[in-house]
C-alpha cells in the first residue's frame, strides 16, 4: 500500500503538468546589449505605456559604471515577425547638447573607478503620485591609489524619469558609510508617504522591514521619516513582484513574492494598517514552495508576478471560468539548469476569490531553447512587465478609447542578452454607454451647480449714465442705447474665453470625481488596475480645449441698468465607463469586466458662455443707486473711492476714458490694451450632490448611477479648468448713444475711466474673497470730473523707431495739467507689477528718459499720468512703441543726435521739433523753404540728456514742406516738415 | 570497481581450471564459413560532447545556440544520459586463416539485424528524467568484426577482436518532460539519431577441448548522434514552432574487462557469448552455423 502511495505520488508531477503555454511572441534584443552581471541591476517599467528598461553596467577598466536608459518594442509590435527586428534603443534625455541614455548621479567613482561596484540590493521602480522613479543601490568601488580596497561606502541613488524628453532624470544620491546593510528592493505609496520594501542582511535570518519616508518637494528628495515596521515573517530576502489591489472594502493591500535563491518562494498578501498611530504592515502567506505550489519543479531560483491575464495561444473555450477575471499570474524559474543548458520557467494562474487565491492553471512556459532562460552573476533574473498598444475599440469615442495590454516576461539568456516571453494580456475599453449633460447652465433644476462653472470675468456693464428713461423712451420711440459694451470690435474681432478642462477620473464606480493631484497621490497606493485611465492620461488626453466667444453687446436700458454681469463658462460634461477585461473577452460585448477595475470618465466636450445678472448693488458691484443723478455710487470720490484706491496701490492704469458733453455724441474707444493681453487662471469647481433612492431628477444625467438606484448615493462632480480670457483690443465701450441731455439724460456730461482688474496684476483683489477660488477680471467705471485730456504725442502709437527717435512727449487737449508721471511697461494694463520705468516730470511735456535702456525689438506700453488743477488725476492713453532690431538700426546711418518732430505735418503752432543733444553744447535749427532760402533761426544751448522743444509758433510760415536741419558741435540732422 | 574485482577472480579460477585439462585441437578444422544469429545488450553511460539549440518560432529563425565547451562539462556534471541499445542480428563470416600448422587465425564476420536504442537523460540537480527516447526494436543495423588470433600453444592463445557496429533511426516514441506540449498546438516529436559502437578486445584464450575461454581488456567507444525536433502546429491559425536540439554523445568510459566463452557444441555449430564489465555493461550471445 505504501509502495502504491509512493507511486501516486510520484505521478503527480507529471499528471498535474497542466498547460504548457506559448507566448504569442518572443523577443531577443538584436542589439545584444548585456544584462547586468553585478547584481541585480536591472529593472523594468512601462513608462507612458513603453516598456523600459533600466540597466546598470559597466564602462570599462577604469571607467566605473553607469544606469543606462533602454526602451523596448518603443513601435508596440507584437507579432513573431515584427518583433524579431526589434532592437532595445536608447532611451534618451536631456537638451540636445546633452542627449544621452546615461544617467548620472555624482556618486564618488562613478565614472572613474576601476569597474563598477556592485549592485546591494536589487534596483526597482516605484511611482510616486504620477511620477517614475528609480532606485538602485551600488556599492562604493572608489579607491584612491594607496588604498587596499574601495571606500567603506554605499549609495542609495534616486532617479526621477522626466515627464518629456528635453530633460534630463532628475537625480540625487544619499551616501551610506559604512556600507548598508539594509538593502532597499521596492516601494509602496500609502497615501502620500513612501515605504520602500528593505531586508536587513545583519541579522539572521534577514528581516524584512517597511521603511517610511516623505516626499520634501523643497529639494524633491525622499526623506526618512526615522520609523520602519518590521516583518519577521517574511523569511526570504528577495523581493520578486509587487503589486497594489483593493480588497472589498476598499482597502488598498499589496501582492508580493519574494524568494532565496536556493529553492524557496512565497507568495502573500501585505496589508497596510494603523497600530498606535503608526502605519504597520502585516504579511499574510497565501502560497509557497511547500504550500499549494504550481510549479513541478521542486526548487525555484526566482519568483515574479503579474496581475492580470495571459493568453498564451489559448482560445477562449480553453477558459472554464470565464468570469472569474480578476487574475494573477506567478512565474517561477527553475533553480536546476535543464539538460538542453537553460532555467525552464513555469507559471500558476490564479484568479482571486474573497482575497484568496485559487488556481485556474498551471504548466511550462515555453521559451525559446536557443535562447531559455540564464543566471547572470550567480542570479537569477526573471521580471514581468507590461506594454500598452493603444486602441480604438468603439465609436463611442473618435480616437483611442482603450489599450491592448501586453505581459512581458523578460529575462537573460545565456549570453546575458536581454529577452522577452510576450502574452496578450487584458484591454481596456471604454463602454459603449455613456451619458450626457448638456443642461449644467440649470442652477433651478440643478441648485447649487453654479459652483460647478468657471468665472472668467465680471462686469459692471455698460458704461453707466443717469437716465430720465421715461423722458429718453418717449424721445426716441424705438430701443436706442445710451451707452454700450462689447466683448467684440470689428477690427480686432472677439474676446476669447478659452477653457483647458482636465479629465476626471473617478476612482471606482462611485460618482466621485477627483482633483488630478489627489487622483495621482490615490493612484498611487490604490489598484493597479487604474493604471490605464493614468496613462490614458499622459499619452492621449488629459484635457479638454473649448474656445468660446461672446458676441451680443451689453446695452443700457431701463432694465439692466440695476444689474452687473458675471461671465460663465458652463461645461457640456459626457460621462464614459471603462473597464478592463480579460483577453478572452470581446471588446464589443464586455461580458467579463475585471473586478475592481470600473471607471467614470468625466470630459467636458463642450462650453457655453453664460451672461449671469446680478444685481449691482451686491458686491463686487456695490451700486445702491445707479440712476441717482449725482452718479455718486460710481464717483471716484464717494461710491468708487474704495475701488480707485485699490487700483492706485497697484498704480492700476485706467484701460478706457470715456467722455461725452451735451450738446454732442459722445466718445467710444477700444480698450487700451496690447493686443496680446490676456489673463489666466486654474481652478477646480465641484459641486456635492446627494440622491435619494430611486429619485434622480434632480440631478443631471452625467450622476446618475442605475445600479444604485434602490440605494440612494451621493457623489460630486468636479471641473479642473485652466481658463484663459483673450481681451486684448477686443472689448469696447461706447457713449456715442448719448447726444444731448434734453433726450432724456439727466446729467449734461460725463467722464469715466474703466479699470480692467486682472489676477496677474493681483492676485489678491479684493473681490476675489467672495469668489471662493475663481479669480476672473473685473471691468469697473469709475466716473470722475475731469474735464480735460491728456494725449501722448510722442513716440507715435504704433510706431517702429530708432533709439535715437526714443523721445516722449504728450500734450493735454487744452489748458495745463500738472505733476506729469512718465510710466513704461512691457505688458498691459499698467500697473505697479509691470511697471519697468517710471519718471516724475513736473510740468514737462517732454522727456528723454536717457537712463530707460529699451530692448532692440521689443514692445513697450506706456502713459503719462497727472493731475488738473481740481486734483484730479487725469491719465493719457496707453500707447505703444516697438524698437526697431538691431540689425534694422546698423542698415541705417544713426546720428547720435536725438530729433524727433511732433504733429508733423501740422500747422505752424502744432509743429515742435524735439532735440536731445546728447551733450553739452549749442543746439541750432535752421528751416529752409524748397529753394534752401532760411526762413528760421534759432540757437539754444543744451545739456545733455535735456530734451530742447523748437517751436514754430508765431513764426508765420506758409503752408509747404521745409527742411528743418538741426545742428549740434559734431552732429546733423535734417528733417523734412510739412506744415499745412 | 567491484565488477572489475569480479571479472578478475572469475578469469584467474577459469584459466587455473582449465590449465590441468588435456590439450584438443581447434573443432572448426575444415569448415571456412559461418553464419549465425546473435543478440547483444549495449547499456552505456554516454555525456555530452556537444549541443547546438535552433528556435524557429512562427516563421522566425531566432538563432542557434552552440554550446560552449564549458557549458558542455557543467552539463555533464549534473545529466546522466543513458542508452542501452539491444540488437537482434544475423551474422556471416569467414576464416581468412585458419590452418592448422599456422599459428595465426584471422575471421571476419558481419552483422546485419535489428536494434533498439533507448536513451535516457535524467537531471540529478531536479531529479526528473528529462527526456526518454525509445526507438523500439525495428532500427537497422549493421556491423563488421574481426578476429585475430595466435596460438602460442595447444591451449594458450591470444586474440584481438575489433568490430564496430552502426545503427540509425528515427525516434518517435518520446517521452518529454520538460517540454510538455503545449495547449492548442499538435506536437510532432522525433528524434532522428545514428550510433556507432566501436569495441576492441584484446583476450587471452584457453583452450580446453571444445570450450574456448576468453578473457582481457576491452577498448569500446560510442559515437550518437541526435537531431531531436520538435514542431508545434497552433491547430486555430496553423502558425508553427520548431525547436531543434542537435547532440553528441560518448561514452563516460572506454574500457572494461571482457570475458568470453567459445563452445564448439558440434563441428557445425558455435555457441558464442561474450561480456564487457565495467561502468558499463556489453552482453553479446549468438550461435554459428559452419559450412
Amino acid at each position: 500500500m505504501r509502495k502504491l502511495i509512493h507511486f501516486i505520488i510520484m505521478l503527480i508531477p507529471v499528471i498535474g503538468f497542466g498547460q504548457s503555454l506559448i507566448p504569442e511572441a518572443h523577443w531577443n534584443d538584436g542589439n545584444n546589449r548585456a544584462w547586468c552581471d553585478k547584481g541585480l541591476g536591472t529593472a523594468f517599467t512601462s513608462n507612458n505605456g513603453i516598456l523600459t528598461a533600466f540597466n546598470y553596467q559597466g564602462n570599462g577598466t577604469r571607467n566605473g559604471g553607469h544606469v543606462y536608459m533602454y526602451t523596448i518594442d518603443e513601435a508596440i509590435k507584437t507579432s513573431q515577425t515584427d518583433l524579431s527586428n526589434v532592437k532595445m534603443s536608447d532611451f534618451q534625455l536631456g537638451p540636445s547638447a546633452d542627449h544621452n541614455n546615461k544617467i548620472v548621479f555624482g556618486f564618488p567613482g562613478e565614472g572613474s573607478s576601476y569597474d563598477e561596484g556592485p549592485v546591494l540590493g536589487r534596483s526597482f521602480f516605484f511611482q510616486y503620485e504620477s511620477q517614475i522613479w528609480y532606485f538602485i543601490h551600488i556599492r562604493s568601488a572608489n579607491q584612491c591609489d594607496h588604498c587596499t580596497s574601495p571606500d567603506n561606502d554605499s549609495y542609495e541613488c534616486y532617479a526621477r524619469i522626466p515627464a518629456n524628453t528635453e530633460s534630463k532624470c532628475y537625480t540625487y544620491y544619499l551616501k551610506a558609510s559604512p556600507v548598508s546593510t539594509v538593502w532597499k528592493q521596492g516601494a509602496i505609496q500609502v497615501d502620500s508617504l513612501v515605504y520602500f520594501l528593505a531586508v536587513d542582511k545583519s541579522v539572521l535570518p534577514n528581516r524584512w522591514q517597511f521603511q517610511e519616508f516623505r516626499f520634501d518637494s523643497t529639494d524633491s528628495h525622499f526623506k526618512y521619516n526615522n520609523y520602519a515596521s518590521v516583518i519577521n515573517s517574511i523569511i526570504y530576502p528577495w523581493l520578486g513582484g509587487l503589486y497594489s489591489r483593493l480588497d472589498s472594502a476598499g482597502n488598498t493591500y499589496f501582492v508580493a513574492t519574494f524568494y532565496d535563491q536556493a529553492g524557496n518562494w512565497q507568495v502573500g498578501k501585505i496589508v497596510p494598517g494603523i497600530t498606535g498611530g503608526k502605519r504597520t504592515f502585516t504579511w499574510q502567506l497565501l502560497l509557497d514552495n511547500m504550500h499549494s505550489s504550481p510549479f513541478t519543479s521542486a526548487f525555484i531560483g526566482a519568483t515574479t508576478i503579474y496581475g492580470g491575464t495571459i493568453k498564451g495561444n489559448r482560445v477562449p473555450s480553453n477558459i472554464t471560468n470565464k468570469a472569474e477575471s480578476d487574475r494573477m499570474i506567478l512565474f517561477g524559474e527553475s533553480m536546476a539548469k535543464s539538460s538542453d543548458g537553460y532555467y525552464h520557467v513555469q507559471y500558476g494562474e490564479y484568479h482571486f476569490h474573497n482575497e484568496l487565491l485559487v488556481k485556474d492553471g498551471s504548466g511550462e512556459i515555453q521559451l525559446p531553447a536557443s535562447t531559455g532562460a540564464y543566471y547572470v552573476g550567480d542570479n537569477f533574473h526573471l521580471y514581468a512587465s507590461y506594454m500598452l498598444q493603444p486602441k480604438d475599440y468603439l465609436s463611442v469615442m473618435s480616437g483611442t478609447d482603450g489599450y491592448q495590454q501586453y505581459m512581458w516576461l523578460l529575462y537573460p539568456d545565456h549570453n546575458k542578452h536581454f529577452n522577452g516571453a510576450m502574452f496578450q494580456s487584458d484591454f481596456w475599453s471604454v463602454s459603449p454607454d455613456y451619458e450626457y449633460s448638456p443642461d449644467l447652465d440649470d442652477d433651478i433644476s440643478y441648485p447649487g451647480i453654479s459652483s460647478l462653472w468657471t468665472l472668467v470675468g465680471i462686469l459692471d456693464g455698460p458704461p453707466p449714465v443717469s437716465m430720465n428713461w421715461s423722458k429718453w423712451n418717449s424721445t426716441w420711440g424705438y430701443p436706442v442705447y445710451p451707452t454700450t459694451l462689447e466683448l467684440e470690435t470689428d477690427s480686432s474681432g472677439a474676446s476669447e474665453f478659452t477653457t483647458q478642462t482636465e479629465n476626471g477620473w473617478s476612482v471606482g464606480e462611485s460618482v466621485k470625481v477627483e482633483s488630478a493631484q489627489k487622483k495621482y497621490n490615490m493612484q498611487g497606493s490604490i489598484s493597479e488596475k487604474f493604471k490605464f485611465s493614468q496613462t490614458f492620461d499622459k499619452t492621449v488626453s488629459s484635457s479638454e480645449t473649448h474656445t468660446v466667444t461672446y458676441t451680443s453687446p451689453f446695452e443700457l436700458d431701463e432694465e439692466s441698468q440695476e444689474y452687473g454681469y458675471f461671465l460663465y463658462i458652463i461645461p457640456e460634461i459626457k460621462r464614459y465607463s471603462f473597464s478592463m477585461f480579460p483577453w478572452w473577452d470581446d471588446s464589443s460585448k464586455q461580458e467579463y469586466p475585471v473586478e475592481g477595475s470600473f471607471q467614470y470618465l468625466f470630459e467636458t466636450i463642450a462650453n457655453k458662455f453664460l451672461k449671469y445678472p446680478k444685481p449691482i448693488s451686491k458686491p463686487p458691484f456695490n451700486i445702491a443707486e445707479t440712476n441717482n443723478a449725482g452718479m455718486e455710487d460710481w464717483s471716484y470720490d464717494k461710491g468708487r473711492a474704495f475701488l480707485l484706491q485699490q487700483a492706485g496701490d497697484w498704480d492700476l492704469f485706467p484701460c478706457m476714458s470715456l467722455s461725452w458733453m451735451s450738446p454732442g455724441s459722445g466718445n467710444s474707444c477700444n480698450i487700451q490694451t496690447s493686443m496680446e493681453a490676456k489673463q489666466s487662471d486654474s481652478q477646480t469647481n465641484s459641486w456635492d450632490f446627494e440622491v435619494v433612492a430611486g429619485y434622480t431628477e434632480k440631478i443631471p444625467h452625467v450622476c446618475t448611477i442605475d445600479a444604485e438606484l434602490s440605494t440612494g448615493y451621493s457623489g460630486s462632480l468636479m471641473t479642473e479648468t485652466a481658463s484663459t480670457s483673450e481681451y486684448g483690443h477686443k472689448i469696447s465701450a461706447s457713449l456715442t448713444g448719448l447726444t444731448s441731455k434734453n433726450y432724456g439724460v439727466n446729467i449734461g456730461k460725463l467722464s469715466m475711466d474703466g479699470y480692467l482688474f486682472t489676477n496677474d496684476v493681483n492676485p489678491n483683489w479684493w473681490f476675489y474673497d467672495s469668489l471662493t477660488n475663481q479669480k476672473p477680471f473685473y471691468l469697473a467705471w469709475v466716473v470722475n470730473d475731469a474735464e480735460q485730456l491728456l494725449n501722448t504725442v510722442t513716440p507715435p502709437n504704433g510706431g517702429h523707431i530708432r533709439s535715437n527717435d526714443l523721445l516722449f512727449s504728450w500734450r493735454p487737449d487744452h489748458g495745463t495739467l500738472e505733476d506729469y508721471e512718465l510710466v513704461i511697461s512691457k505688458t498691459t494694463p499698467i500697473a505697479k507689477p509691470n511697471i519697468i520705468y517710471r519718471k516724475k516730470m513736473g510740468d514737462a511735456l517732454e522727456a528723454s528718459a536717457a537712463d530707460f535702456k529699451p530692448e532692440p525689438g521689443t514692445t513697450y506700453y506706456w502713459s503719462v499720468k497727472c493731475h488738473d488743477q481740481d486734483g484730479n488725476m487725469v491719465y493719457a492713453p496707453v500707447s505703444n512703441f516697438t524698437m526697431q532690431k538691431e540689425e534694422e538700426q546698423q542698415q541705417q546711418q544713426v546720428a547720435a543726435l536725438k530729433t524727433v518732430v511732433c504733429s508733423n505735418p501740422g500747422k505752424s503752432e502744432e509743429l515742435r521739433i524735439l532735440v536731445n543733444p546728447m551733450a553739452d553744447g549749442p543746439v541750432t535749427l535752421s528751416l529752409l523753404n524748397q529753394e534752401g532760402i532760411e526762413l528760421y533761426h534759432k540757437s539754444l544751448s543744451g545739456n545733455a540728456g535735456q530734451v530742447i522743444p523748437f517751436s514754430f509758433a508765431g513764426s508765420d510760415l506758409a503752408p509747404g514742406f521745409y527742411f528743418a536741419i538741426i545742428s549740434t558741435e559734431d552732429q546733423r540732422v535734417v528733417k523734412k516738415i510739412c506744415i499745412r | 570497481m567491484r565488477k572489475a574485482t569480479i571479472l578478475m577472480i572469475v578469469v584467474l579460477q577459469c584459466i587455473t581450471a582449465w590449465a590441468q585439462d588435456k590439450p584438443s585441437e581447434p573443432s572448426k578444422a575444415g569448415k571456412r564459413f559461418f553464419v549465425g544469429l546473435s543478440w547483444s545488450y549495449t547499456s552505456i553511460d554516454l555525456k555530452l560532447s556537444s549541443l547546438s539549440l535552433h528556435s524557429v518560432w512562427f516563421g522566425s529563425d531566432l538563432g542557434t545556440r552552440d554550446l560552449e565547451t564549458g557549458e558542455i562539462d557543467t552539463i555533464n556534471d549534473f545529466v546522466k544520459r543513458h542508452t542501452d541499445i539491444n540488437t537482434l542480428r544475423i551474422e556471416a563470416g569467414m576464416d581468412f586463416i585458419n590452418k592448422p600448422d599456422s599459428r595465426w587465425k584471422l575471421s571476419g564476420t558481419l552483422l546485419l539485424g535489428l536494434a533498439q536504442n533507448l536513451t535516457t537523460v535524467h537531471n540529478n540537480e531536479s531529479g526528473v528524467q528529462e527526456y526518454s527516447f525509445n526507438s523500439g526494436f525495428s532500427k537497422p543495423c549493421l556491423g563488421l568484426g574481426i578476429n585475430l588470433g595466435y596460438q602460442f600453444t595447444k591451449h594458450w592463445g591470444l586474440s584481438l577482436r575489433p568490430y564496430i557496429v552502426g545503427t540509425m533511426g528515427t525516434i518517435k516514441d518520446i517521452d518529454d518532460k520538460i517540454n510538455p506540449d503545449p495547449i492548442n498546438f499538435t506536437s510532432d516529436k522525433q528524434d532522428k539519431f545514428s550510433t556507432l559502437y566501436l569495441r576492441s578486445s584484446l583476450l587471452a584464450r584457453y583452450t580446453a577441448g571444445p570450450v574456448t575461454i576468453m578473457a582481457g581488456p576491452g577498448f569500446y567507444y560510442v559515437w550518437a548522434k541526435h537531431v531531436y525536433r520538435r514542431n508545434y502546429t497552433n491547430i486555430n491559425d496553423g502558425q508553427t514552432l520548431t525547436e531543434e536540439a542537435t547532440y553528441v554523445l560518448i561514452p563516460r568510459s572506454f574500457i572494461d574487462g571482457n570475458l568470453a566463452v567459445v563452445w564448439n557444441i558440434i563441428d557445425q555449430l558455435t555457441f558464442h557469448v561474450s561480456a564487457g564489465i565495467a561502468n558499463d555493461f556489453m552482453l553479446d550471445a549468438g550461435l554459428h552455423y559452419n559450412f
